[in-house]
């Protein structure tokens, strides 16, 4: 969207959106940048995948599963899960192996419980941290 | 989505441009070594294939008492799928939206400042979307990883 037409849609001069554009990226509270769809380069299988851990802290598997690429994204949730991740695989061969053998080798995983993305209707997700890809 | 052949080069200028897509291609010639004509015919293969979306991007960091909330939502079976997906996806406040084989039927994401914002979201949203047999929700407490640099572009 260009400047001037989101000038128009918030009822602002363009020289104010600017301002307010540079001084959110300079806080380095927002970013614009470019995103690469998962199914062009290769990976058009998603699992999410509940994860309970025990008798290891949240961060040493972390850790573990950070050292992962095929590993997308990790939240830390309340209830019967631990965690939350999503998986991305190349095929679904590769995914099942992320899944029966990569992941639960690591130690304090006591259960996964998945679900594989059939289609992805929507993919907005506007957030991310920062430093993990400078 | 049908694979593309990225090569080194084509990852390199993917790699600057996932932490600013404003640089110019005169800039990231300059920065790799190449002509800006490479550039710009190599970003015009990614666009034209829809294998990229220039996005703004918010620092979770940045952001008051973000809570993501998982919403695993389980459809009643005399109700078709399609009108419940498409009435979620038009929802402004949800960000992801797939269907599942296993957990549930649908899970979508959305993302609010407490609890009882989300239940109030819930109520008033969610549940009015015909079709929806059941929502079982799990809400975060810390984002320790989401990598920003992928999505799925649906068109």
């Amino acid at each position: 969207m260009a400047i001037r037409d989101l000038a128009v849609r918030v009822h602002l001069n363009e020289a104010t959106v600017r301002a307010r554009i540079r001084k959110l990226e300079q806080s380095s509270t927002m970013r614009v940048v470019a995103r690469l769809d998962l199914g062009a380069v290769g990976y058009p299988f998603t699992a999410l995948v509940g994860v309970r851990l025990r008798g290891r802290s949240i961060e040493d598997v972390c850790k573990d599963l950070l050292a992962l690429p095929e590993v997308i994204s990790v939240l830390s949730v309340i209830g019967r899960n631990d965690l939350e991740i999503q998986v991305i695989a190349p095929s679904l061969e590769e995914l099942n192996r992320q899944l029966t053998e990569v992941i639960p080798a690591i130690d304090g995983i006591v259960a996964l419980e998945s679900a594989l993305a059939m289609k992805i209707y929507k993919y907005v997700q506007p957030w991310g941290r920062f430093d993990e890809s400078d | 989505m049908k694979a593309i052949e990225l090569n080194d080069l084509d990852r390199r200028i993917l790699e600057r441009l996932s932490v600013d897509a404003r640089v110019s291609n005169r800039e990231i010639a300059r920065e790799l070594g190449l002509t800006e004509g490479t550039i710009r015919m190599r970003l015009k293969r990614l666009t034209d294939e829809d294998a990229i979306q220039v996005v703004a991007i918010t620092n979770y960091d940045h952001m008051d008492d973000p809570l993501v909330a998982y919403l695993w939502i389980e459809v009643d079976a005399t109700f078709p799928v399609g009108p419940i997906i498409e009435a979620l996806v038009d929802e402004p406040q949800i960000t992801y939206v797939a269907s599942l084989l296993g957990r549930a039927d649908i899970m979508a994401i959305t993302w609010v400042n407490d609890a009882s914002q989300l239940a109030d979201y819930l109520h008033n949203h969610i549940d009015k979307i015909p079709g929806i047999a059941r929502i079982h929700y799990e809400l975060t407490h810390k984002l320790i990883k989401h990598d920003y640099r992928t999505t799925s572009i649906v068109k």
